[in-house]
């Protein structure tokens, strides 16, 4: 038999047993596992991997006080989870209780149709009612925010102190403290192009704005990005830039380089947010942070004094086959106890009120429930494109565009995003 | 050739993942694309071409994109194609010296291009970043970019990253082309009194055209393709000045929902890479060299 | 037109000896073929003489000019390789021309050459041809093309019909040297092939493990091998062997082995020779198995025939004897002869040869 044709037949045989497998795989179905007794499983979608081990501790308390109900975690990272949980959602295979940012993307479920509503549930009762807002629509409850975040600069409290400084009540104020920290040698703020203009735009805008629903009035045509309001803090971003209260380079820096330059303590404020401050403290442990924000106009025009985000919202699977049971995990979460083991071990404050918080960082952001706070108006927007544009009129004019055609160019963007 | 249909059993396997991975998809998307659907809800209506329509005539940052692209894949047919050859006709003996070199250059390839990313942020961040470092040492301030932050140049640093990480790669085709050609035609050339410049010119680049139009079909197909590095280093920042059809398209359809609009994208993208696939198959077809 | 000198030129290679000394002198105008089994050096030589290596030690003289330490180029050289290296990219043409080309020779004058070399070689129909399109024949004369425009002083040539199939290797090889004959062209001949360098030679050159075995003309090689490995290597089927023992008795020299007697009817002082242990070669024309005429001095062995192969115009007997085994061919019309029985075999005496075992060397013994 000649070589060639042994080699021919070799391929076949290996053609046929890969085409006997495939068409074998399809017909067969794996024996199932022999059923525990009447255990009911639900399944907890969410995105944060680094919570595994919170959540696996406050799941085995659960299931010890419901030992017919198992939960399983099921963890992607937070641009992937969407998408999947739309997904499943839609071949009707979704998860039991699973986890949704605010905005858009609540938007999105909303527009599915996949919410179960849990208006009136008396688990509610421990957030507050304006931190509940984001999960509404239409005066009904579909999600209820779990985390707490402030989206307002981080600053290094040591700094200050040296220099003698303190949060400003107003836009004079503001500037005369950077002008300190300059003078000194200090960058006043590191600001990052990755995820700054989003975080920072929220403090620049709440007073500016001329009423809180501004960005949403945008997106339905009502209100201009080339009218007043928005210029001026377009033009209080340029007087920033100008002036050299940020570091050099702003657009080539990304969020990790600009925390990276926080931690070694080279700039007095980090334009993020509040979530920075663990891994902040974890990169530098003589770091002591607080959070300020500024204040855009005069101290008597003042409405805000920062912005926070209820995020990590929770919500139900409407088509879940086993709703009680979810409902059960989703109230358990809420108890203040539970939710106080949660946000010691992840460093997360959360809207749960009666928590006793043990870290400093977490303390220092409980002060913030009390003060006034703007839900962060970018969350408000609800077409990522208009999200986009404003963004990136920001990053022109710090790119060295006037701010008129910077707000200019973002309109039109707007205009035909949201034409139709 | 009846005697031949028990053989297209055979194929079937294979015609099956193609069927439902490839041919059912491209379809699909060709569906899609004349219809208004947003991914999540069941509801779509059609549309007609009017995705086409304001893709091409009405999308400003749809232009932007496609010249991005083509920036992006002239620098890096160019100068990866260029060093890869290089370093191939620096390397092509199989001492042991080159051979760990070879793995060296080759090591970037098979890392996973987010961790390519990563390392490069480190690189070209303006404050901490080891590259304006290093030209700040060497006095070299003039030098000093903001090589992710500025709109004209940040296309530019990530495609250098690109070739960064797949010259070893083209290299290695490069090499196995100039191993294939036979010893004695340098021998010849060099008694013939050809200098290392007419070598190079009359008897290596011609023998290498095949591995050279491989190399240049494929690496502007993966220019094309490119789209993990750039979604980890800019998202397609600053104001889509690195934004690529890929990306471009992912964001239509997983941070817009425009899945219909999406699709369309999806539509021409197909076209163009088909195309110049085409076009390069041709030209390669007509390098063959026989020995 | 001029000749080639070797002066103990020697090559090693990371401490590995390719040649170990090789003294030569190559006239004017001479075929000179080096032939030996792969690795003994032949190709390295050549490739010495070409600048491709550069020698060890020792000295390379092409005419008056010593060229040792010259480029290829500079020697006035043209070789032929084994896979003919054409320009896959050029046709004809342009592979003659290419040489040509980069010694910035003018237009008229390279066409002029190349009609001419393509002439000489009958391929000039083929010069719009790429060599993908020529049969190895063809391509084997644009080789040898290519070497004749350049008209060099030397053409060194490196196993250039191996790559063909026999017929039309016995073709070409024939045609080389009427070539070679017509142009007077100093040549350098490399090959494996023993037919080769015989049929081709004016002197060959026998090699093995980097030292040269014999110079010589094709007559003197065959007739006169200067040891056992020259004596092997040589015809085909190559020269019977028989170990044995030599000894004096009746005041004639006798070979003794196993069985065997040979009277070798000569003398021979066995004390001079030291050394008794031989190995005694006879080629296979120079055994008979019918009786010859008696001026042949023959001695007569008795011997089992095993194999005969008919080859048409000779055959090829296989004779056994204590052992030991012997060729004998036979010319047509010679004695039909059966397989299986015994016959006896005649040792022409004049044609025998004796090595010493120990060192293979020719023991000179036929006074005569």
């Amino acid at each position: 038999m000649s070589v060639k044709l042994r080699k021919d037949l070799v391929v076949l045989t290996i053609l046929m047993l890969v085409a006997g497998l495939v068409l074998g795989g399809c017909g067969q179905k794996k024996p199932e596992a022999p059923k525990e007794p009447e255990k009911t499983v639900i399944r907890f979608a969410h995105w944060r991997g680094e919570d595994k081990a919170a959540f696996d501790a406050i799941i085995k308390k659960f299931e010890a006080e419901n030992p017919t109900i198992k939960v399983e975690q099921s963890i992607e990272g937070s641009e992937k989870h969407d998408t999947k949980i739309l997904a499943e959602f839609q071949a009707k295979n979704g998860p039991d209780v699973f986890a949704v940012m605010p905005g858009a993307r609540f938007a999105n479920v909303v527009k599915g149709g996949w919410f179960l509503d849990i208006s009136g549930e008396k688990f509610l009762e421990v957030v507050k009612p304006h931190l509940r807002l984001p999960g509404q629509d239409g005066g009904k409850q579909y999600a209820v925010p779990y985390q707490l975040v402030l989206n307002d600069p981080v600053y290094n409290k040591a700094i200050f102190e040296k220099y003698k400084l303190e949060p400003p009540k107003d836009w004079k104020g503001f500037l005369a403290l950077c002008e300190t920290l300059k003078k000194n040698g200090v960058t006043p703020i590191i600001f990052d192009s990755e995820i700054g203009p989003g975080q920072f735009m929220n403090p620049m805008l709440m007073n500016n704005m001329p009423s809180d629903d501004a960005l949403v009035k945008v997106q339905k045509g009502e209100l201009k990005l080339t009218e007043d309001w928005f210029v001026t803090t377009l033009k209080q971003f340029k007087e920033l830039n100008d002036k050299g209260y940020f570091q050099k380079d702003v657009l080539g820096t990304k969020k990790a380089g600009a925390a990276a330059l926080f931690a070694q303590e080279k700039g007095a404020m980090l334009a993020q947010g509040s979530y920075m401050m663990a891994s902040n403290k974890q990169a530098n442990p003589n770091l002591k942070q607080g959070l300020l924000a500024p204040i855009t106009v005069s101290a008597d025009k003042m409405k805000y004094e920062g912005i926070h985000t209820a995020t990590f919202m929770i919500a139900v699977n409407k088509d879940s086959k086993n709703v009680e049971a979810a409902k059960k995990f989703m109230a358990f979460l809420f108890k203040p106890e539970i939710a106080a083991e949660y946000a010691n071990a992840t460093g997360q404050m959360l809207t749960i009120s009666g928590v006793q918080y043990k870290t400093e960082e977490l303390m220092e952001q409980a002060k913030w429930l009390e003060k006034k706070t703007l839900f962060q108006p970018r969350y408000m927007i609800t077409v990522s494109e208009v999200e986009k544009a404003i963004v990136n009129s920001i990053m022109d004019v710090i790119g060295g565009m006037a701010p008129e055609k910077a707000a200019l160019k973002a309109q039109q963007e707007v205009d035909r995003v949201i034409k139709k | 050739m009846r005697k031949y249909w028990p053989l297209s059993f055979f194929i079937l396997p294979g015609l099956l993942m193609y069927v439902i991975f490839f041919v059912f998809p491209a379809i699909s998307a060709l569906g899609l694309s004349l219809t208004d659907w947003n991914g999540i809800t069941p509801e779509r209506n059609f549309v007609g071409l009017a995705n086409y329509k304001e893709m091409l005539t009405n999308d400003p940052i749809f232009a932007q994109t496609f010249g991005n692209n083509i920036k992006y894949m002239l620098f890096v047919v160019f100068f990866q194609t260029l060093f890869s050859l290089i370093f191939a006709m620096m390397l092509v003996k199989n001492s042991r010296m080159n051979v760990f070199y070879r793995a060296l250059f080759f090591l970037p390839t098979i890392i996973a291009s987010i961790s390519v990313a990563f390392i490069w942020i480190f690189v070209y961040d303006p404050s901490i970043g080891s590259l304006n470092t290093f030209l700040t040492k060497l006095k070299l301030d003039f030098l000093i970019q903001s090589w992710l932050g500025d709109k004209n140049i940040a296309i530019y640093s990530i495609a250098v990253v690109q070739c960064w990480a797949h010259i070893g790669q083209v290299m290695v085709i490069f090499i196995a082309g100039l191993q294939s050609i036979p010893k004695s035609l340098y021998e010849v050339a060099r008694i013939e009194g050809a200098t290392p410049w007419q070598t190079f010119r009359h008897v290596t680049w011609p023998l290498l055209a095949p591995s050279a139009t491989i190399v240049v079909a494929y690496t502007t197909l993966q220019s094309f393709k490119a789209f993990d590095l750039i979604l980890a280093m800019t998202d397609g920042g600053p104001s889509y000045a690195t934004e690529i059809l890929s990306l471009f398209l992912y964001h239509q359809a997983f941070n817009n929902y425009k899945f219909g609009y999406a699709s369309a994208t999806a539509v021409i993208f197909m076209l163009i890479v088909a195309s110049i696939t085409l076009l390069q198959f041709r030209i390669l077809r007509a390098n063959k060299v026989s020995y | 037109m001029a000749g080639v000198k070797l002066e103990g030129v020697a090559k090693h290679f990371k401490g590995a000896v390719a040649v170990a000394e090789f003294n030569l002198d190559i006239k004017d105008g001479e075929f000179l073929v080096l032939v030996g089994p792969s690795g003994c050096g032949k190709s390295t030589t050549l490739r010495m003489v070409a600048g491709l290596e550069e020698p060890t030690y020792g000295r390379i003289m092409i005419g008056n000019k010593d060229v040792t330490k010259l480029e290829p180029k500079d020697r006035d050289i043209a070789m032929v390789f084994q896979d003919y290296a054409l320009y896959p990219h050029m046709n004809v043409y342009h592979n003659l021309a290419f040489g040509l080309k980069l010694r910035k020779m003018p237009k008229n004058e390279i066409e002029e050459r190349v009609k001419m070399a393509a002439e000489i070689l009958s391929i000039s129909h083929l010069l719009e041809r790429y060599p993908r399109q020529l049969s190895g024949g063809q391509r084997q004369r644009v080789a040898l093309g290519r070497a004749i425009v350049r008209n060099p002083q030397v053409f060194l040539m490196d196993e250039p019909l191996s790559n063909l199939d026999a017929k039309l290797r016995v073709q070409m090889r024939a045609e080389l040297v009427k070539l070679q004959r017509r142009l007077k062209t100093t040549t350098i001949y490399v090959t494996h092939d023993q037919t080769e360098a015989m049929t081709m030679g004016d002197r060959i050159v026998v090699m093995k493990d980097g030292y040269i075995q014999q110079v010589g003309t094709p007559e003197e090689i065959y007739h006169e091998p200067a040891n056992l490995f020259v004596a092997d290597f040589v015809g085909s089927p190559s020269m019977n062997f028989l170990e044995g023992e030599l000894c004096t008795e009746e005041g004639c020299i006798w070979f003794k082995a196993q069985g065997i007697r040979v009277n070798l009817r000569n003398s021979l002082n066995l004390e001079e020779l030291n050394e008794n242990k031989v190995v005694l070669g006879i080629r296979p024309e120079d055994i008979y198995l019918h009786r010859p005429s008696p001026e042949k001095v023959c001695e007569e062995l008795l011997c089992q025939t095993e194999l005969i192969e008919d080859l048409g115009s000779e055959k090829i007997v296989f004779l056994k004897i204590e052992g030991q085994e012997l060729q004998a061919r036979l010319r047509d019309g010679a004695a039909p002869v059966t397989v299986g029985g015994n016959t006896p075999a005649y040792l022409n005496l004049n044609k025998v040869h004796l090595f010493r075992k120990s060192t293979g060397k020719k023991i000179l013994f036929r006074g005569r």
